[in-house]
């Protein structure tokens, strides 16, 4: 006993596999529930713009579509996804969702844009959605650069 | 002999489970975690109304609207004042005008009503700076349209 360390009647201290397990699972979870999936929808082509005191946007992904807007600033122009479909012309868009919106009355599209977008490109896509017959629309931001 | 097995035992590597760098280990990967969270990109939302029709059962009181302009130099006026700079990302000015502005409204029980109206060449970002600052003042009925120059 002379090198041992602490009290007890001198056995080796053994390693309880379980509650480590516990601990890190529970970890685990947590990060899990705070990484959320709605860095599955994020197109890393889009830099969104700021809006820190926005609303915490809820994931529904049974009544939410995403409209993206990427500007191609060399090019000088928009291209407009619904989804993962490029819309070319961007009359599509409208194509795409009034059977949504006929299916699903709750249809809410949030629209992600580039935040060096001009405000026209905007507009022509919030133009065709209400073409499609959605009033619900939100614009995307991030909290932080 | 006895001095072989001496030397046998004295070059043998014990292969026991060391439960303190485990905690280490563990405890930087979680500090690690902790510190990153705080780090994360979230998305989040804006909400936009779009004008439409509805038909009133009764007769409708006439609200006042507000309307936000956003220039494509970054300007800002609201009710054609200036109220922000183009880096002045936070449009404090605006904030809080449009804080007091809600106030009131709401003391008349009346409602606030914004029109944000952006030039053609206007970037986003500026609309959404506008619209976070509506979002800051709690002003929910906003619409947006670009004018055809």
């Amino acid at each position: 006993m002379a090198g041992s360390v602490g009290g007890g009647n001198g056995s080796e201290p053994e390693f309880q596999v379980a509650p480590m397990i516990d601990v890190l699972l529970v970890l685990l979870i947590f990060f899990m529930s705070i990484t959320t999936d709605q860095i599955l929808k994020v197109d890393k082509s889009i830099t969104l713009p700021l809006a820190p005191d926005a609303k915490q946007r809820k994931v529904d992904l049974q009544n939410q579509a995403v409209v993206n807007i990427d500007w191609l600033a060399a090019e000088n122009r928009a291209v407009v996804k619904f989804g993962q479909q490029v819309c070319d012309p961007m009359e599509q868009v409208a194509e795409f969702i009034t059977p949504m919106k006929t299916a699903n009355p709750k249809l809410q599209i949030i629209v992600r844009s580039d935040g060096d977008t001009p405000a026209i490109e905007v507009q022509k896509v919030i133009e065709q959605i209400a073409a499609g017959g959605v009033d619900d629309i939100s614009l995307s931001g991030i909290n932080r650069k | 002999m006895a001095n072989r097995n001496k030397h046998k035992r004295s070059t043998e590597i014990h292969l026991g489970f060391q439960i303190a760098p485990m905690i280490d280990v563990v405890f930087v990967i979680m500090l690690f975690f902790m510190v990153m969270a705080g780090q994360v990109q979230k998305e989040q939302e804006l909400k936009l109304k779009l004008p439409g029709r509805a038909v009133a059962s009764e007769e409708v009181e006439a609200i006042e609207e507000t309307q936000i302009r956003v220039l494509e130099s970054g300007d800002v006026l609201l009710n054609d004042e200036p109220m922000g700079a183009p880096g002045d990302a936070k449009l404090v000015e605006m904030t809080a005008t449009l804080i007091r502005l809600k106030q009131a409204s709401d003391d008349a029980r009346s409602k606030v009503v914004c029109t944000i109206v952006a030039d053609e060449l206007a970037p986003f970002q500026r609309v959404v700076d506008v619209l976070n600052s509506l979002s800051v003042a709690r002003i929910a009925n906003v619409t947006f349209e670009v004018p055809a120059e």
